[in-house]
């Protein structure tokens, strides 16, 4: 991990740690939780495109798969909410794999027609698997995480649980990029054929990342169903993973704290558009589409050549 | 028998455009060769089919008396085959010694978790990784720059990158396509030194060119290919004096 790296993730520590200090309001640091959660998803997401260039429109279904799969052991087997995070890690690890596999054999953008049935699939199977998923109308009472005896019951105790994970999330990506298979995925990235050249089996680390982006969604999916103490599929629709690849798009991609970034700002921004009222959709719209015409790179890269460019004059 | 790389009667269609039609020639041992043509004769075809980028319509590879034709290219690294392009290919988004820690890939092995948790098998391994990256880039001169990103360097410089990465797979054949393309005559003239250095540390090459005074200068041996066929093969000397090829190639120049 280089020095700025380092200095970034001290500075969001710094941010994190005072943030529920300055927030009083219990339904913004509510707010709070969810971009951590769903920063968890598009942490994920970014390495996917940026490094493997391959968009994946079924992450809402991960994220349900996790919630789900969580919620229901917890709930209707009893078992603990850890307990029921671990399985939700294999089970999307496996469906990932499943979907995956044949998918990315194939050059061009196979995986995104998958993950898009994939997507309308679980969705079904959510609504329609009644006995288990409550169907349209979910199910809820589910419990909280504890951390030993100590229940994660206020909200900012559940900021700090989530936010925590997140860093360590971050930490481990960061690993992963300064590493041997890191700078494999960025070889990839920057000609595929040079890559293969090199003795990098492109296919195998396209699958590699896409089952680890699917796991970081299985583990939002659990801790959101824990958060919100219930589920029901309107959650989880097709809808959602195309806003979760926009919160990339708009952060920049094959960097992942423009995932975090471009996650805050598209989590937070329509609380601030109320004020609006009819018309929040169509500013909402107006942002993205200014953020994509100036700042194409992301708002993150975006901003810092910008920074660059006034210090040079 | 005893030769590295054998081709025999290789054929490539793309579409219904004969882009190889029945190539067959062979390499010996720490041996120097050229392919000569002119354009579109099917130069880097061969070098495209040689390291897996396509599959041969029809035709053989024998690498060390072993098939390589059906295999994806990321194993016939393995096998020792490395190679540059003719439109340098680097990897822009990385620094130069990045570039060259890529090309180690093939020879290190920690995988997926291990660099997740940073184990110490992996962090072992990168400090091998990175020293052994840079005895390269002081190999080919360019030790200076290792910190910095690859896209600043000049087009020379990036060629040399190329050439480092491919030597840190550990070749046993090298394939260069093209190295002297875009570069002075003084450029021109180092290229042919480090050539010179590489195969004296055991590497045969093989290598596709256009500026002819490299060519006879360095190769022992030249194969000319016109319209996908071997049209004349043999050492510099019988090549310039091949009548057939002076008719169909030196002859324009």
């Amino acid at each position: 991990m280089g020095k700025k790296n380092l200095y970034s993730l001290l500075v969001l520590v710094g941010i994190i740690f005072a943030l529920p200090l300055i927030v009083r309001n219990p339904y913004y640091v509510g707010i709070l939780v969810f971009v951590g959660i769903y920063s968890l998803i598009t942490i994920g997401l970014s390495l996917l495109m940026g490094y493997a260039g391959q968009i994946s429109l079924g992450h809402a279904a991960f994220f349900g798969l996790g919630a789900y799969t969580s919620g229901i052991l917890s709930t209707r087997f009893g078992f603990s909410p850890w307990f029921g995070m671990f399985t939700a890690v294999f089970l999307t690890a496996g469906v990932a794999y499943l979907i995956g596999a044949p998918a990315l054999k194939l050059k061009g953008h196979y995986l995104a027609m998958a993950t898009l049935a994939f997507g309308e699939i679980i969705y079904i199977v959510f609504n329609e698997w009644i006995e288990y998923t409550g169907g349209p109308s979910g199910f809820g009472q589910i419990p909280r995480f504890s951390l030993g005896n100590f229940s994660l019951d206020s909200d900012v105790a559940y900021y700090y649980f989530v936010w925590t994970v997140v860093l360590l999330i971050l930490l481990i990506c960061l690993n992963l990029i300064h590493s041997r298979v890191g700078r494999a995925l960025r070889a990839i990235h920057g000609s595929e054929v040079a890559a293969q050249a090199m003795g990098i089996n492109i296919g195998k680390y396209k699958l590699q990342i896409f089952i680890l982006s699917a796991i970081f969604a299985g583990i939002a999916g659990s801790l959101y169903a824990h958060f919100v103490t219930f589920v029901s599929p309107s959650s989880f629709t097709v809808m959602f993973s195309v806003v979760l690849v926009t919160m990339v798009a708009v952060g920049g991609m094959a960097n992942i704290w423009g995932a975090v970034m471009g996650t805050a700002l598209l989590a937070i921004l329509p609380e601030y558009l109320r004020i609006f009222k009819d018309y929040d959709i169509l500013i909402y719209g107006a942002v993205l589409l200014l953020i994509m015409i100036f700042l194409p790179e992301g708002l993150l890269m975006g901003v810092f050549s910008i920074i660059k460019k006034e210090k040079n004059e | 028998m005893n030769s590295l790389l054998k081709v025999v009667e290789l054929r490539k269609k793309f579409g219904g455009v004969v882009a190889l039609d029945g190539v067959s020639f062979s390499l010996s041992n720490n041996c120097i060769k050229a392919i000569i043509g002119p354009n579109g004769a099917g130069k880097t075809t061969i070098f495209n089919i040689i390291s897996g980028v396509y599959s041969p319509s029809s035709g053989k590879i024998l690498f060390k008396g072993e098939r390589i034709d059906r295999l994806r290219a990321h194993l016939i690294v393995k096998k020792g085959i490395s190679r540059t392009f003719q439109n340098v290919q680097v990897f822009p988004n990385m620094t130069t010694v990045e570039n060259v820690m890529v090309g180690l890939h093939s020879q290190t092995k920690s995988e997926f978790l291990a660099c997740i948790f940073k184990l110490r098998s992996a962090r072992r391994e990168e400090r091998k990784i990175y020293s052994r990256a840079m005895e390269l880039l002081e190999f080919v001169g360019l030790q200076e720059k290792a910190n910095r990103p690859v896209d600043t360097l000049t087009f020379h410089q990036q060629r040399l990158v190329e050439i480092a990465r491919a030597l840190a797979t550990e070749p046993v054949l090298l394939l260069l396509d093209e190295p002297a393309a875009g570069l002075n005559i003084k450029e021109t003239q180092q290229m042919a030194e480090l050539i010179y250095k590489i195969k004296e540390m055991g590497i045969s090459i093989l290598l596709v060119e256009h500026d002819m005074d490299l060519v006879m200068d360095i190769s022992e041996e030249v194969v000319v290919l016109n319209s996908g066929k071997v049209i004349a093969e043999g050492t510099p000397r019988e090549i310039q004096n091949n009548e057939k090829v002076i008719a169909t190639y030196l002859g324009r120049e």
